[in-house]
């Protein structure tokens, strides 16, 4: 009798909502039909890619430590440059295997507020603690020390010359960049192996049930997407760039910023937000909307050209771009443009397709 | 369709009345910031009560209070009866969250909903004009408070941002709501508070994650968060007793709860994990016990979504029920087993309130009693918040 209750609990989720009848059942595959791209094209594809340069990162690390050089450590920044650019793209699918075992927040623990990293990072390095250049003891410490912002400190933060030093802290340092790299890949192949196993999390996503602990619908499974995709634009407005902006200039909090010894803010931004895009498209989500929607076919492609035309525009270091300005001028703008898609892909697109949450049950309390 | 209100203005020197279009102030509470709004214009502001009702009068109405968002998106507090009836409404200048009672001198208070820092004092009767206060700098409400009995002192669960600490802020409610000073709340992120029957005992909700209003409601720390349960004694200051869940458990965030009249409270979780792990929700704990949590058949659990979003114990101490509005439900225990008894769907299901009678449940499409079989709804001129509170 419970039971029966139960699962009766979640459909009324659905079978109230005047606009959600007219597409449930997902009778022609539409929203099904998103959630099966989502995973076919863009999301095994995107995993796969942090793992392979996680991978890469990995193995280029070894060679230079064991034999430091200028083109090696070239190489090295390079292949950062493409683990920043791979975690850009997954960074906001935060359901499933990415938030299993708090691998989000080993492989990148930001925003950090309380500088956690920092601190722990610099006292394992004067300190030398030896498990920080063990993947596997590394995997067991805070999960500041573990991820991107670590390497972002060991490879361009204070005192990294002395990566190329033979000095025992130059290994040190070396060592634990590379402890750093090999848990990160460890975790990335987790992470693509989970999204690869048929029987994963890509099997509740793509076969809503009633008995399905997660999904009861095609609708609520798709929202999912959905949902990263919004949260995806908010991270990249507020926390990327309004925590960093402050009120006003003599209130901007620069080194708030994501990897901002590597350089690698803006070029993770757009990367962000081209991958959003890509999302967008891939899933299918425009092809559901009616005749009276179409606009947005239109709106949405010229609103992200704006915000990476304009973050692409900015020109200047971290530490000034949020200051000068020009700059921050481009910046404010590129928050109004990431608010407008928001507005856009949640609030209008959501309607038009049948995804209303309700008042209380959206970022409730 | 024009919403007028009756403004009191408070000029020094001067009470004066005047009527003002509602619509067109929130939008201009859009554009304001919340400080320069709370001192400004909104230092005074309610909507006058309906002629002709009384509470005890010839119909006996169920009377309720909720925060909610009105049609034009300005967001109230609303004094509201069982058919929809509304007896006077509050404007706030940004969204509520729960209302405080005071049952014995007929006050409530609305907090904002975080990280929001204005709360709102007001008579039940409509006797008295509204009074604004904020919490101070440095600090934002969570949304939940409690008065003491003699209705001198009201806590209300605050985040010390910057200092990274859960706090409990203590006002002077014979003085204008004045802040008076502010206890630990033995861990982070605060949330529902209720004073124990003893009327010295606070019990805090302890969410557990951290949130800093530059990062908006980011949570910040889902790797080491640590939920709990704590008793803290209001006259000596101290604590009494902090009840955490089992590790493999810590990122079930302890939010809402309620007690019975010995003291036995019943609290709902929200999981910040995999949403496939559906971890128990609901529990009971009191001074001087372990925490429990109640075994569920999973299919239950799974139709909570993983976020229970209020508890409220049976008027007759034998039932409590909790509501999820990601699951779209409601659920009525016992309070001893923990069974399920009853189940409701009903979309977006989140406030809930226990009345003599039963419990009635608020959701987007309006307020109704507890009844299944059916469709007992009575549409309101708001979107209902996640919190009712029977007067």
């Amino acid at each position: 009798m419970i039971k029966s209750f139960a699962i009766a609990c979640l459909l009324a989720f659905l079978t109230t909502s005047s606009l959600a009848e007219t597409l449930e059942p997902d009778s022609e595959g539409f929203m099904s039909g998103i959630v099966d791209r989502a995973i076919d094209d863009y999301i095994r594809p995107s995993f796969a890619r942090l793992a392979a340069t996680t991978q890469d990162l990995k193995d280029t690390l070894s060679e230079y430590c064991e034999q430091p050089s200028e083109s090696g450590l070239a190489a090295v920044h390079a292949q950062f440059g493409n683990v920043v650019e791979a975690w850009s793209a997954v960074e906001f699918l935060r359901f499933g295997p990415l938030i299993e075992d708090n691998r989000l927040e080993r492989l990148y623990f930001w925003p950090d507020r309380r500088g956690l990293g920092l601190k722990r990072i610099t006292q394992a390095l004067r300190e030398q603690e030896d498990d920080v250049t063990s993947a596997q003891a590394l995997a067991e410490k805070s999960v500041a020390v573990q991820g991107l912002g670590a390497l972002d400190y060991l490879l361009y933060g204070t005192d990294s010359d002395e990566l190329a030093d033979s000095t025992l802290s130059g290994r040190f340092r070396c060592g634990f960049a590379y402890a750093v790299a090999t848990n990160m890949a460890t975790i990335s192949a987790e992470l693509r192996d989970d999204w690869m196993n048929p029987d994963g999390y890509s099997a509740l996503l793509r076969n809503p049930a009633d008995d399905n602990p997660v999904y009861r619908t095609a609708l609520e499974a798709a929202s999912e997407i959905r949902d990263a995709i919004l949260e995806g634009l908010d991270i990249a407005s507020d926390l990327k760039l309004k925590s960093a902006l402050g009120e006003d200039p003599s209130r901007a909090i620069p080194k708030r910023s994501a990897l901002w010894r590597s350089g690698q803010t803006f070029p993770a931004l757009l990367a962000n937000v081209d991958s959003l895009q890509i999302l967008l498209d891939t899933s299918g989500f425009a092809e559901g909307l009616p005749e009276e929607g179409r606009y947005l076919v239109n709106a949405l492609p010229f609103e992200f050209a704006n915000v990476t035309r304009t973050i692409g525009a900015v020109d200047l270091p971290v530490e000034e771009a949020f200051t000068n300005p020009e700059a921050r001028g481009k910046l404010i703008y590129a928050t109004i443009a990431l608010d407008s898609l928001r507005d856009m892909i949640g609030d209008q697109m959501g309607a038009y397709l049948g995804f209303q949450p309700g008042f209380s049950s959206l970022d409730g309390d | 369709m024009t919403r007028w209100a009756h403004i009191w203005g408070f000029n020094p020197g001067s009470v004066h009345l005047m009527e003002i279009d509602i619509s067109a102030l929130s939008q201009s509470a859009l554009q304001t910031n919340r400080r320069t709004f709370l001192t400004g214009i909104c230092a005074g502001l309610f909507l006058a009560a309906e002629p002709g009702f009384a509470r005890g009068g010839e119909t006996e109405s169920i009377l309720f209070a909720s925060a909610g968002k009105r049609p034009d998106g300005s967001f109230v507090a609303v004094l509201f009866d069982e058919n929809g009836r509304e007896t006077f409404s509050v404007p706030l200048p940004d969204r509520g969250h729960d209302i405080t009672l005071d049952r014995p001198r007929d006050r409530a208070v609305a907090f904002a909903r975080r990280p929001g820092n204005f709360a709102v004092a007001f008579d039940i009767q409509g006797r008295r004009e509204p009074g604004f206060f904020t919490a101070p700098e440095g600090r934002h409400f969570y949304g939940h408070g409690a008065f003491t009995k003699d209705g001198k002192l009201l806590y209300a669960s605050e985040n010390d941002y910057d200092g990274v600490k859960g706090v409990i802020g203590v006002y002077d409610a014979t003085d204008r709501f004045r802040r008076i000073g502010e206890l630990s709340s033995h861990g982070l992120g605060p949330h529902e508070i209720l004073l124990m029957p003893d009327g010295r005992t606070l019990a805090v909700a302890n969410g557990g994650i951290e949130t800093h209003p530059d990062f908006g409601r980011e949570k910040l720390n889902l790797a080491t968060m640590a939920p709990s349960l704590a008793f803290i004694d209001l006259e000596a200051g101290i604590l009494l007793e902090k009840h955490a869940l089992s590790p493999e458990l810590h990122q079930l965030s302890i939010r809402h709860m309620d007690a019975d009249a010995n003291g036995r409270i019943f609290f709902g979780g929200q999981y910040e994990g995999n949403k496939a792990d559906l971890p128990p929700l609901l529990g009971t704990g009191a001074l001087g016990e372990n925490i429990r949590l109640f075994d569920m058949p999973r299919e239950l659990i799974g139709g909570f979504r993983n976020y229970i979003g209020s508890v409220r114990v049976g008027a007759d101490d034998a039932t409590f029920a909790a509501t999820s509005p990601k699951g779209g439900c409601a659920v009525i225990f016992d309070a001893r087993s923990g069974n399920a008894l009853e189940v409701l769907n009903r979309r977006d299901a989140c406030g809930l309130s226990s009345v003599e009678e039963g419990f009635y449940v608020a959701s987007e499409n309006g307020i109704g009693s507890f009844e299944p079989s059916t469709e007992s709804l009575t549409s309101l001129d708001f979107l209902p918040d996640n919190h009712l509170r029977n007067i």
